[in-house]
């Protein structure tokens, strides 16, 4: 029995903008998808999956069924899935991060076909954190890092956090910013992750309107209000991996306010849906804000996948979410 | 225009088509769709969408009759409730919370919507107001009328981490019950199945904790999905323990689905956790109330 509260829920609406088509996408190729080919059916145009969401290594509290690049990129290239995104869950707690980045960068490559493209990770509160980020770009050849704040003992208050987003900013990074991992109820008990807020982002990312921010299973550290700043004032793209409640994307991008009218029929009656009750109360959010995140290996992919067809989204919302938004993050 | 058709097909995602997600036969046996502060009538009536949409054949209910936080105490929802119930029975049924800290006025509850109404069973609530739990002695005659009655009985656990030191459980809220208050009651009740809620919310502690005690059923809903989490419990309880929740609409039918879509089971064995293991959970209170189910 869980209540219905803000951290539930994050919800609300498409925007104006018709989204532009899928864009062409990073620069990586896109490996031949899921098994079962449909070039030449009607499905052929169906979109294929950017999943920005993904980790290598290992977890630290139990072996994953689908752990390793074999074994996850087997199992997202079932589903469509034609590029991820991947940290490593290594980068938690380890000290020597260029370790880390390194072997993450040769799991990657280990696969083939570019399809992982390895996102490293850095620690402002281990010393001299810009050489990683160095080798993360230049030696590593990466498109982008990826932080851990409730882990790794700092909060975006810290003396060097707006060094971070300025840098990766000028090198064209791509700055992953991770609330959780896991619900706080089921952590360890010896573990006691840390608090932060997003907030400091919004004055920071005015000043750096070139910088490339993505949030990771935001959802908790993420209010009504505070949503509704960082879309209105910065361009940070969410990830969908802890977007819940039935409907939940529904509920995101439509709001209380600019319903479609669903109409359906149970109990051999036709009923409409014309509002969302369990909807949060804050503004609409545009479905240019949401890039898929399956979380995989650690959520099963299919629990986002599904959230697509839940949800009753166009094609161009689909589209847009599945693929196109995390495209011209990455190319632009 | 109908708003029920996916606009993709799922086959191309590697995802169940609706007619499959209809052939599992789908019973959610944790609906939260009357939970609501306000508007009860109003959120179950939206949650029906995406019942319809996810291909859902049946919902039990398990708010029926006052609130979660006030269970004893009837609202002004009831009778809209009681409406729904009697109305749509094909799809709509209905267990009651009950509070341990009173149980003379649960057995009242219990005779006036199971045995005298259309509900089929209980449910514990994680926390009451007298902090007792499923294991206090209280409980039996509680679970003694839900044994003449036929009645389901569904409890809400977790395994919350909390306390000074941090222990698993220590952040129970008064009265929330943990998966070991569960084998507790179990063992003084070895002919009544009892359900898990929640998978205890650390189903790998949780997994352990009840394997050994046969008659507890085990539940997932409510708690972020895992992958790997049904293949550990298929392997250490059996597949035909496993009974399957939504919890909508806090949670997505979707994160539900996966926990299940992810393990390695057959058809069968997924028609069995969706929904043919509750069924045969609740074949003798509906053949108690001279219902037909086809199991």
């Amino acid at each position: 029995m869980g209540k219905i509260n803000r951290r539930t829920f994050c919800g609300v609406t498409l925007g104006a903008g018709v989204l532009a088509g899928v864009s062409k996408l990073s620069a990586a190729p896109a490996v031949s998808v899921a098994e079962g080919s449909d070039a030449g059916s009607p499905d052929a145009d169906a979109p294929h999956i950017i999943d920005t969401n993904v980790s290598l290594g290992q977890w630290p509290f139990r072996h994953l069924k689908y752990e390793g690049p074999k074994a996850l990129g087997d199992k997202l290239r079932k589903h469509r899935i034609r590029q991820a995104w991947a940290g490593s869950f290594e980068g938690l707690f380890h000290k020597n991060l260029d370790a880390v980045n390194a072997a993450l960068a040769a799991d990657c490559k280990s696969y083939g076909g570019n399809f992982f493209q390895p996102f490293g990770t850095v620690n402002l509160a281990w010393h001299d954190w810009q050489e990683d980020l160095r080798r993360c770009h230049e030696v590593y050849k990466m498109k982008g890092i990826r932080i851990f704040p409730s882990y790794q003992t700092f909060d975006l208050t810290h003396e060097d956090f707006p060094k971070l987003v300025s840098e990766t900013a000028r090198r064209g990074l791509i700055l992953q910013i991770v609330g959780d991992m896991e619900d706080s109820r089921n952590h360890h008990p010896i573990v006691l992750a840390r608090d932060f807020s997003y907030a400091p982002l919004i004055p920071l990312l005015k000043q750096n309107p070139g910088a490339k921010v993505q949030l990771l299973y935001w959802n908790h550290r993420v209010s009504a209000k505070l949503m509704d700043d960082l879309v209105d004032n910065t361009k940070v793209l969410f990830d969908t991996a802890r977007i819940e409640s039935a409907g939940g994307i529904d509920a995101l991008l439509d709001g209380n306010k600019n319903q479609k009218t669903r109409v359906f029929s149970f109990g051999g009656m036709e009923r409409t849906l014309s509002e969302i009750p369990w909807g949060r109360s804050s503004k609409p959010v545009p479905a240019e804000r949401l890039a898929f995140g399956s979380h995989a290996p650690f959520f099963p992919v299919e629990a986002n996948l599904l959230k697509l067809f839940e949800s009753d989204l166009t094609l161009e919302q689909t589209k847009a979410i599945m693929e196109s938004n995390a495209g011209k993050l990455a190319t632009t | 225009m109908r708003n029920n058709d996916f606009i993709l097909n799922p086959a191309l995602y590697g995802l169940p088509t609706k007619d499959e997600l209809k052939s599992y036969r789908i019973w959610d046996s944790h609906y939260h769709g009357f939970y609501a502060t306000n508007t009860p009538i109003k959120q179950h009536d939206a949650m029906l969408h995406y019942v319809e949409r996810m291909g859902v054949e049946r919902i039990i209910s398990v708010d029926i009759g006052g609130t979660l936080a006030q269970p004893l105490t009837p609202m002004a929802h009831d009778p809209a409730q009681l409406d729904i119930l009697k109305k749509y029975q094909e799809r709509v049924l209905g267990i009651i919370p009950i509070d341990p800290g009173f149980p003379e006025e649960s057995i009242k509850k219990m005779d006036q919507w199971i045995a005298n109404g259309p509900c089929i069973g209980i449910k514990y609530v994680g926390g009451n107001k007298l902090g007792v739990t499923c294991n206090e002695p209280q409980n039996d005659a509680i679970i003694s009328h839900a044994r003449k009655l036929n009645a389901v009985v569904y409890i809400h656990t977790w395994i919350k981490v909390g306390g000074d030191p941090r222990w698993p459980g220590g952040g129970n809220l008064p009265g929330e019950s943990a998966p070991w208050d569960v084998v507790e009651l179990a063992k003084r009740f070895p002919d009544m199945q009892l359900i898990c809620g929640h998978a205890g919310g650390d189903w790998e502690l949780a997994i352990r904790t009840v394997r050994g005690q046969e008659n507890v059923m085990f539940e997932f809903s409510g708690a972020d999905p895992h992958s790997g989490s049904v293949d550990l419990a298929v392997k250490e309880l059996g597949i035909d323990r496993l009974v399957w929740g939504g919890h909508g609409p806090s949670r997505s039918f979707s994160t539900e689905f996966s926990k299940v879509l992810d393990a390695d089971l057959s058809h069968k064995e997924r028609m069995k956790i969706f929904g043919e293991n509750y069924r045969k959970l609740c074949k003798p209170v509906f053949d108690r109330k001279g219902w037909t189910l086809k199991v």
